[in-house]
């Protein structure tokens, strides 16, 4: 339910990211933003802001009271007041390749339609999940009452103890949650919910925005095919026996699809992306900073800024706030770019340095790019890290398990047995239920085949650090699934690994559309080209 | 300075863009999800509390199942009265009775939800590392339960148990679906237990 708390919690994160991107821009050249890049990109650099500001106040003093974490989020939100309405001067942006066509409008509208739905779904619906009110809104209670390093957190592996589910899992999502509740006066895990759709609507600005140079079309079919990912508004089918059922009831309406089918039983679909997990927060932090840091690469033609290289580890630090599997995509992301930086040298691509022309920003080397991000990830994160080790872990503790020859000893479980079913079946029965997914999986690795024939372009391409970046998720997640503790049939029972590998959905999104609206590869000026 | 336009970026290939479409035009599955949860979102929910609409998720007339097992009226408005029966700063034990476990489904762990509802009401268990692991860690917890404690494991509990000022105790039957029948509060008085009526309201009484 949207309250007064989720308005101002987040009118507060959009300002403190105007406050990073204004600071972040003082004294040095800037690159050309449009409106709706700043906007968006503020609000969620903003909530990593508040986000980890908020979590090292609560380490170092406790809980805070409803008056400080005011205050906090106000200071932070203060100078964005200034810099959100006046940017300060930064080189114009490029005239865009087309206009959208008159009816190309049109398709605006189920644009909207879709985006308001997220925010519709996200704020309509209470919180209800186990995983989501266990894994994060108990942990927000106990960070709202109680703070961190108390026996709630610590006393859970003796005799007698507190009850808690995955006590050493990222408190990012459950801070931003007590959060709501310090804003609001009173915790309200449904507050928090409502604010759950920034996570859907943002992605889904920075598709547009990035692809909307190479043409309209594009950055319309790359926004639509996000905003109508079914997997975000429901996992669980409305006839959960067949697909048949389920498609009849989303055509026609379930209490239709009743009458049609009696001999199916039908209940109302549900999900658990927008319930105020962290899988949709990762997600989005994720993404953002994949989306920052890829200006880096002398391959993308992009420059970028100071605020680039802040906005980018501000996300990345939210990432790992999100999740431990932020921390784990960190390690991803690193080889990813490290490869296709290569991969572009080894191809061609010319490292530019220095100023690319007069009012463009002086351009960083990718590796500094890549590592004052990465520094900055950590530093967000530097006070959950540090506490952690004290915090035991109770189940499944992947960094523990995740050793070669714990991969080697349960290599059996790639393809499974008639007692426990494959990794691999896990992840084919996940990339092909296109009642999930519509084609979003066969269309990803179909571009990317389709990319392979031509390897010498493929290397030059940009989108060679979102398909890297894919593929090493994907391989990561498989082998946490081959060393997980959990029989794997009650994992696949809940919507794992889908649920996982929607931590790189708006960056499948994004590398099948940069794959499929190829950029012309030369005389590409050097100055960012970006549209409203 | 206005920058000359960049090229348009090449279109992609015809079966590529009709897989594309393909995949675009599945949008009408989500776009009839959107229309079915708005309607039942206006048919059931529309103007309730929060605590009204969690309570649509339960059982509900013309549903096979429930969403959350754990949202049926009687267990919420137990775990209200629950509250008010004990002061505040209470610490109480969650303890299945050995002989009443009869489901081992997740789905049987309502005291998790119970924790969440009447927090910051501290609620305690014996190995609760196998309490809220996985599934596989929770059978171990029902085991542990439903084995005869020996001497020494009896007086190591209670040790632990007074250690943290552990004066209240809440018995249970581990079923398929909350039992309020089964569920049984106790105050330390002394060495033992003795029983303590919970609270009613009038909602339960009806």
């Amino acid at each position: 339910m949207i309250t007064w708390a989720t308005i101002l919690t987040v009118l507060g994160s959009w300002l403190a990211g105007h406050t990073v991107i204004g600071l972040a821009g003082l004294g040095s050249q800037r690159r050309a933003r449009t409106s709706l890049e700043r906007h968006g990109t503020a609000m969620l650099v903003g909530a990593a802001l508040a986000t980890t500001v908020i979590m090292h106040a609560v380490i170092a003093s406790g809980p805070l009271s409803a008056l400080v974490a005011r205050l906090i989020l106000g200071l932070l939100a203060l100078p964005g007041l200034w810099f959100a309405f006046r940017p300060g001067a930064a080189p114009e942006p490029e005239a865009l390749p087309d206009k959208i066509p008159k009816w190309g409008r049109l398709c605006l509208i189920p644009l909207f339609a879709f985006a308001a739905f997220a925010i519709f779904n996200a704020a309509s619906m209470p919180m209800h999940i186990f995983d989501t009110v266990y894994h994060f809104s108990y942990k927000a209670k106990l960070i709202y009452h109680e703070g961190f390093g108390t026996d709630a957190w610590t006393d859970v592996d003796g005799i007698v103890g507190r009850i808690i589910t995955h006590p050493n899992y990222s408190p990012g999502v459950a801070v931003l949650n007590a959060l709501v509740g310090w804003i609001g006066g009173r915790f309200d895990e449904d507050a928090f919910r409502a604010l759950c759709s920034i996570f859907v609507i943002v992605p889904a600005i920075w598709i547009w925005v990035a692809l909307r140079p190479r043409s309209w079309s594009a950055a319309f079919c790359g926004t639509f095919m996000w905003l109508t990912l079914p997997i975000l508004y429901y996992t669980k089918l409305p006839n959960n026996g067949t697909w048949i059922g389920s498609i009849w009831a989303f055509l026609i309406g379930t209490p239709s699809a009743k009458v049609k089918f009696p001999e199916f039983t039908f209940g109302p679909a549900d999900g658990q992306i927008l319930d105020g997990g962290a899988d949709i927060a990762v997600a989005a932090f994720f993404f953002g900073a994949l989306w920052h840091l890829r200006r880096f690469l002398p391959s993308s033609r992009l420059v970028a800024d100071r605020a680039d290289l802040v906005c980018g580890g501000l996300l990345l630090g939210g990432a790992q706030l999100a999740k431990n599997e932020g921390l784990a995509l960190t390690g991803v992301i690193l080889i990813a770019f490290g490869l296709s930086l290569l991969a572009g040298k080894l191809a061609g691509v010319k490292s530019e340095s220095g100023s690319s022309g007069s009012g463009a920003p002086k351009r960083f080397h990718p590796l500094v790019g890549l590592v004052l991000t990465i520094v900055l990830g950590f530093v967000c994160s530097a006070g959950w890290l540090a506490i952690r080790g004290d915090i035991p872990s109770i189940d499944e503790n992947y960094p523990e398990r995740l050793t070669v020859s714990n991969v080697l000893e349960n290599s059996s479980r790639w393809i499974g047995d008639e007692e426990e079913p494959g990794v691999l079946v896990g992840f084919w029965n996940c990339y092909t239920h296109v009642l999930r997914w519509n084609l979003l999986w066969p269309l990803f690795y179909v571009a990317l085949f389709w990319s392979l024939s031509r390897p010498r372009e493929f290397l030059r391409d940009p989108a060679l650090f979102s398909v890297l970046t894919i593929l090493g998720g994907s391989l990561l997640y498989a082998l946490i699934l081959l060393v997980t503790p959990w029989h794997l049939a009650v994992l696949f029972g809940t919507v794992i690994p889908g649920r996982l590998v929607v931590h790189l959905a708006p960056i499948v999104v994004f590398a099948i559309i940069s794959l499929l609206w190829r950029d012309e590869p030369e005389d590409t000026p050097l100055v960012e080209p970006t549209a409203p | 300075m206005s920058l000359a336009a960049r090229k348009p970026a090449r279109r992609p290939p015809l079966p590529l863009l009709i897989l594309l479409i393909a995949s675009l035009s599945m949008c009408v599955l989500t776009a009839g999800h959107a229309r079915d949860y708005t309607r039942s979102w206006d048919r059931v929910r529309r103007g309730k509390s929060n605590l009204e609409q969690r309570l649509t998720l339960g059982r509900r007339v013309g549903w096979p199942t429930a969403i959350v097992p754990w949202f049926d009226r009687s267990f919420l408005i137990f775990a209200e009265n629950l509250q008010r029966t004990l002061p505040d700063g209470a610490r109480i034990l969650l303890e299945p009775e050995p002989s009443e476990i009869s489901d081992e489904s997740g789905r049987a762990r309502w005291f998790m939800y119970l924790n969440y509802l009447v927090y910051p009401l501290e609620c305690y268990v014996k190995q609760p590392k196998n309490a809220g692991g996985t599934l596989v860690d929770y059978s171990k917890w029902l085991l542990h339960h439903r084995k005869q404690a020996n001497a020494n494991r009896k007086l190591n509990e209670n040790l632990a148990i007074a250690d943290r000022g552990i004066d209240w105790k809440l018995t249970f039957a581990v079923t398929r679906d909350f039992a309020r029948e089964s569920v049984q509060l106790y105050r330390r008085v002394g060495g033992g237990w003795a029983p303590v009526p919970i609270l009613t309201s009038e909602e339960e009484s009806e």
